[in-house]
């Protein structure tokens, strides 16, 4: 791991502080266009940071305890995850903080009683196992293009997405796990069609849900940020990759309602994984061939 | 208060005040009637009448709900679980009684094992009148409950009116009947099956 420059990291954590206002914004307008899609008007675009306002200012009622230190060790982890990233530092480290982040959550869902919240917790089990192998084999594919794992490395490189398009699939299946989407039976995120009530949560509330929330939030950012990253040269670009992204993930979620985890487990390994693979395979030779367009060539 | 201090603490004030307000969810509790209220509440969720945009959300966990939707007559077996089902729920929070029987026992009234209204059990904020009320008429009863949600209120004993009690009529609710615009009333004082 390359040593990050403090100012890189004030930087870095200024920025994750900041982060849960544009996801906040970036989830209000999901849940607009959403509504769009099912003729409905749906909520104001603030609609997202009233929630989790409101919980947070509503009467603290008794959580489990174990459940209460493992939700804030979730949230701290998550928002280390998203540092780590905008700072610069290694992608790797990054993705692997958010895994832990990711299990600490499932266990403080899984510490209580509660059989829908132990339910809740396997299925989140399902995601992580879904989710960690693409998150990981994007790092690696982002390596393979910048020659070393640091997020500022990779910043500084040619733009993974051009140089390895099918890695394109596997972001978007990861936005949408991250996003908890689709499959309506592992689907945790606000939406009318997703009949399912949230499991994992069952057993927080008030201030806590805000801080699951919260956590999840930062894991979203998280998301966002990486699949920026694939273009971040170009803004324009990056902006555009995660507006068709989303946009992708707004479509499929909205056309099958119906699918369920194993359809999702079968997709992310599938498209996700197949899209990552592709992109392994081919990075020496798309690679090197648009690392030459661009006259900066590809360090091997 | 001019202070900056004092000006950000009232900008803050002014943002959870607005955000507790609009972000109204709902848990359901049947208190055992006809389900005839219930799918019409089913109803108001639905992408029809798109409860969203008002950020109604219906939850199944009474601690994490703001406004308690009852329906059906208080009776002696449940009475103990709507009063449970209450106190799980954190201040600040609001109570709808929706349907006749919800209101004031309905055609149950006077029966053995019938209390009356869930005003008896519950202090109740706004009731929606109607045997169904209409999916807009619940609406409009949520959004009068609304705003008592703005701060904490003190502890509020069963029967006791609340600061905004509402009577949201039927309007035109005859099978086939136009839809009329639902019409908020105050209602004078704790009103609802008081009375034996």
């Amino acid at each position: 791991m390359t040593g990050l420059q403090p100012l890189a990291l004030v930087l870095g954590l200024i920025g994750a502080a900041l982060a849960p206002v544009g996801i906040g914004l970036i989830l209000g307008l999901d849940r607009r266009v959403t509504a769009a899609m099912q003729l409905r008007v749906g909520p104001p675009v603030l609609q997202s940071l009233y929630d989790l306002t409101k919980l947070a200012a509503k009467e603290s009622r008794p959580v489990d305890r174990v459940s209460a230190g493992l939700l804030v060790a979730h949230t701290v982890m998550a928002f280390g995850a998203l540092a780590i990233l905008l700072a610069g530092g290694d992608l790797i480290v990054a993705v692997l903080v958010l895994g832990a982040a990711q299990v600490l959550f499932i266990l403080a869902a899984a510490a209580v009683e509660s059989p829908y919240a132990q339910l809740g917790a396997s299925r989140e089990v399902v995601l992580l196992l879904a989710g960690e192998p693409l998150l990981l084999l994007s790092a690696v594919a982002y390596g393979s293009v910048a020659g070393s794992f640091a997020a500022a490395a990779v910043a500084a490189a040619p733009p993974p997405v051009l140089a390895l398009p099918s890695l394109g699939l596997t972001l978007g299946v990861l936005l949408g796990i991250a996003l908890r989407k689709s499959p309506f039976d592992l689907a945790s995120s606000h939406h009318a069609h997703q009949e399912l009530v949230k499991g994992s949560t069952t057993e927080m509330a008030g201030p806590w849900l805000a801080l699951a929330e919260l956590g999840h939030w930062f894991e979203a950012a998280f998301i966002v940020a990486f699949i920026a990253l694939a273009a971040v040269q170009l803004p324009l670009l990056a902006v555009a990759l995660v507006a068709a992204t989303y946009v992708v993930v707004l479509i499929v979620d909205n056309t099958f309602p119906r699918a369920t985890w194993r359809s999702a487990l079968l997709i992310a390994w599938g498209v996700g994984g197949g899209g990552a693979i592709a992109a392994l395979l081919s990075a020496p030779l798309l690679g090197g061939l648009l690392g030459g367009l661009l006259g900066g060539g590809l360090p091997r | 208060m001019t202070t900056p201090l004092g000006l950000v603490r009232g900008v803050l004030d002014r943002w959870v005040r607005r955000s507790r307000t609009r972000s109204p969810w709902l848990v359901h509790f049947d208190c055992g009637g006809c389900n005839g209220c219930d799918i019409e509440i089913l109803d108001a969720l639905t992408p029809r009448h798109s409860a969203e945009r008002f950020g109604v959300i219906n939850v199944g966990d009474p601690r994490q709900a703001d406004v308690l939707v009852v329906t059906g007559p208080a009776n002696r077996r449940n009475a103990d679980v709507l009063r449970r089902v209450y106190g799980q729920m954190g201040e600040p929070k609001a109570v709808l009684a929706v349907g006749s029987c919800a209101v004031h026992g309905g055609i149950f009234r006077g029966a053995p094992n019938i209390l009356g209204g869930v005003g008896e059990i519950v202090p109740v904020d706004a009731y929606v009148s109607g045997c169904p009320p209409r999916p807009e008429q619940i609406l409009a009863g949520v959004l009068a409950a609304a705003p008592l949600l703005a701060e904490r209120r003190p502890e509020r004993a069963p029967g006791e009116a609340g600061q905004g009690v509402v009577l949201v009529p039927n309007e035109g609710g005859a099978p086939g009947g136009r839809t009329g615009a639902p019409v908020l009333r105050s209602l004078p004082v704790a009103s609802a099956g008081r009375k034996r």
